[in-house]
């Protein structure tokens, strides 16, 4: 038993788990509506093009926490603006321009031959080096995206499920898109020194579409989705302590054993119970016969 | 069957009524290409309008310009005696049911309760009084005990209802709708049309866009034919031409009548072969067509279509 809590004995470690339940709850509650919107890479798009505006804000000296997150948002509404005005999937415009950004990041680290150690930990993920000013700007990101998601609920929910129509009843989908932008880019700056560049994706898919296989509500989507972010990232780091592997890799393989795990239930549970609310694709559709 | 009370006091014939829907000249359309050119269209409180057309004639654009989402290039549109923009009432739109995610996780209640979104929109979740409307609506249309369903769990005509439901959760005037029989089996389109009916009796203005001539033309009073600017508008019996679809749809298309209703019959050509190399087609109330149908110059000017309202209160 002193075996398993002598981790908490060090001050990094604790800022670790504080530091990771916090973006773990993040990636997840932002995953929920990235997932639905069919954007589930930009996750790990916008990670490596944030890295760009991480090495230019490093070399002009600029806050890396505002430099990036300017970066990351220019890059998320280029995105949003390619795909709007010229007809190019979504898919393709993260792949073009946060690689491009990506690319300069690396150009400039290749040229400049300082400081490359921090931008190793940008790209792999260094929690157990997440120090007080870390911990504060992820409390913050967190606490003010959380907050927006609660007040704008209504809006963000309608201008997810069917943008198009949310316009015509007056919801100010350009303005909720922009603000939405935004926020993405906050949360990949503050999740990246926790969990890396490369890891960033699976943080962000992993819990909402877990959460999807086992409710058919939003809400409860929303809310088992951050959950699972969160307790994902606790268990991941605590594992990691142990078995000595990257705190990142750690928590995203947990996560994908949960995913099959959970996937693997919903199988059994509709092959075999086919009447369960949750087995979507079995249920049949009522009969058309009820009009009167 | 359908009487929402709120909607009763609504005017029906009322001869001093201003339109509720006014296009003077309108050109619309996206990056400076006008998908519509040229449209004059008045619709009056109470109306209830069909919009024919072929696929990319403009229908979709139509009703999407009236809800202020398409750049109007020239022309003026009022709606509610308001300019587009600055519309203060709501209008409800139903979208095509293909145009839906329906593996969003969504159950039809918080579908019906997004009709509300705006009437209290910084308000973290809906309230009680916000969800007893949309149960009130939801029972009106018979699909009150589903509200914790998820929309896919339903039939085509209960999710036809929870969009219904959504567009009228806010009792607006004027309702559109786009395609709202495509894709559903007989009885359903049946059902939706009924609907409908109720809706407009209760004084709803009703304008929907479809492909399917012959339920119009049996279920609506108005027909409005749409190819790029308005070819025809007036009542079923006056624009279910042979004359009228050719230049709507560019295909030949023999009309019958049934029990002075008329109606398309369907593949042209195996009617006419098996009568002799004649034209199958009578056209109905021949002598009605010049007013219904706008010239067309070869110099491309166009004389506005009249109206059937004009036309009845010469």
């Amino acid at each position: 038993m002193p075996m398993l809590l002598e981790p908490f004995e060090f001050g990094f470690f604790v800022r670790a788990i504080i530091a990771a339940s916090l973006v773990g709850g993040l990636c997840a509650l932002m995953g929920v509506y990235i997932v639905l919107r069919g954007m589930s890479y930009i996750g790990h798009g916008l990670s490596h093009a944030v890295f760009g505006g991480a090495v230019v804000s490093a070399i002009m000296s600029i806050n890396f926490f505002i430099g990036a997150t300017v970066w990351g948002f220019l890059s998320a509404m280029l995105i949003a603006w390619t795909t709007r005005k010229n007809p190019i999937g979504s898919d393709a415009a993260i792949g073009i321009i946060t690689t491009a950004s990506f690319a300069l990041g690396i150009a400039i680290v290749s040229r400049s031959h300082t400081a490359t150690h921090n931008f190793e930990a940008a790209l792999w993920g260094s929690v157990l080096a997440v120090d007080r000013d870390d911990l504060i700007a992820i409390a913050v990101a967190a606490l003010v995206i959380a907050a927006i998601f609660f007040v704008a609920y209504k809006l963000f929910l309608f201008a997810t499920f069917d943008p198009d129509v949310a316009q015509f009843y007056g919801v100010p989908t350009g303005w909720v898109d922009t603000l939405f932008s935004l926020m993405l880019a906050g949360t990949v700056v503050v999740s990246m020194q926790v969990l890396g560049v490369t890891m960033i994706a699976a943080a962000v898919v992993i819990p909402p579409i877990v959460a999807r296989l086992l409710t058919n509500s939003f809400r409860i989507m929303v809310l088992l989705s951050t959950g699972i972010g969160v307790i994902c990232s606790v268990l991941g780091i605590y594992i990691s302590y142990f078995v000595d592997v990257s705190s990142g890799a750690s928590v995203v393989l947990l996560s994908a054993a949960l995913f099959v795990a959970v996937l693997s239930w919903s199988k059994i549970r509709s092959n075999w119970f086919p009447g369960s609310q949750d087995s979507l694709s079995r249920l049949p559709r009522e009969s058309a016969g009820t009009f009167e | 069957m359908l009487h929402p009370p709120e909607l009763e006091h609504l005017h029906r014939p009322d001869p001093n009524a201003r339109p509720i829907v006014e296009l003077k000249n309108v050109s619309a359309g996206y990056n400076g290409v006008p998908v519509l050119s040229d449209v004059d269209l008045k619709i009056m409180p109470g109306d209830f309008v069909g919009l024919l057309g072929p696929s990319g004639s403009g229908k979709t654009t139509l009703l999407r310009t009236i809800l202020g989402a398409v750049p109007v290039q020239s022309g003026e549109l009022r709606v509610h005696d308001t300019p587009v923009r600055a519309r203060s009432k709501p209008a409800g739109y139903v979208p095509q049911l293909e145009t839906i995610d329906w593996n969003f996780p969504v159950t039809v209640e918080e579908v019906v309760m997004m009709g509300r979104t705006m009437s209290n929109a910084w308000f973290p979740w809906f309230r009680k009084q916000e969800r007893e409307l949309a149960y009130d609506m939801m029972e009106r249309l018979g699909i009150g005990h589903l509200g914790k369903r998820h929309i896919r769990q339903l039939s085509g005509g209960q999710q036809q209802r929870v969009f219904l439901a959504r567009a009228l959760v806010s009792s607006p005037e004027l309702l559109l709708l786009d395609e709202p029989t495509a894709g559903v089996d007989v009885k359903t389109r049946d059902d939706v049309m009924h609907l409908l009916h109720d809706l407009n009796h209760a004084g709803v203005t009703i304008i929907e866009s479809t492909h399917e001539i012959n339920t119009v033309a049996v279920h609506l009073p108005r027909i409005v034919c749409i190819n790029g600017t308005i070819v025809a508008d007036g009542p079923p019996n006056r624009v279910i031409s042979p004359h009228i679809l050719w230049e709507v749809y560019g295909a030949e298309m023999p009309v019958i009548q049934y029990h002075g209703m008329p109606m398309v019959a369907e593949s042209a050509h195996f009617w006419i072969d098996r009568n002799g190399g004649e034209p199958l087609a009578t056209v109905p109330d021949d002598s009605h067509r010049e007013p219904v149908l706008p010239h067309t110059h070869p110099t491309g000017d166009n004389v506005p279509a009249h109206h059937h309202h004009d036309a009845s209160s010469d």
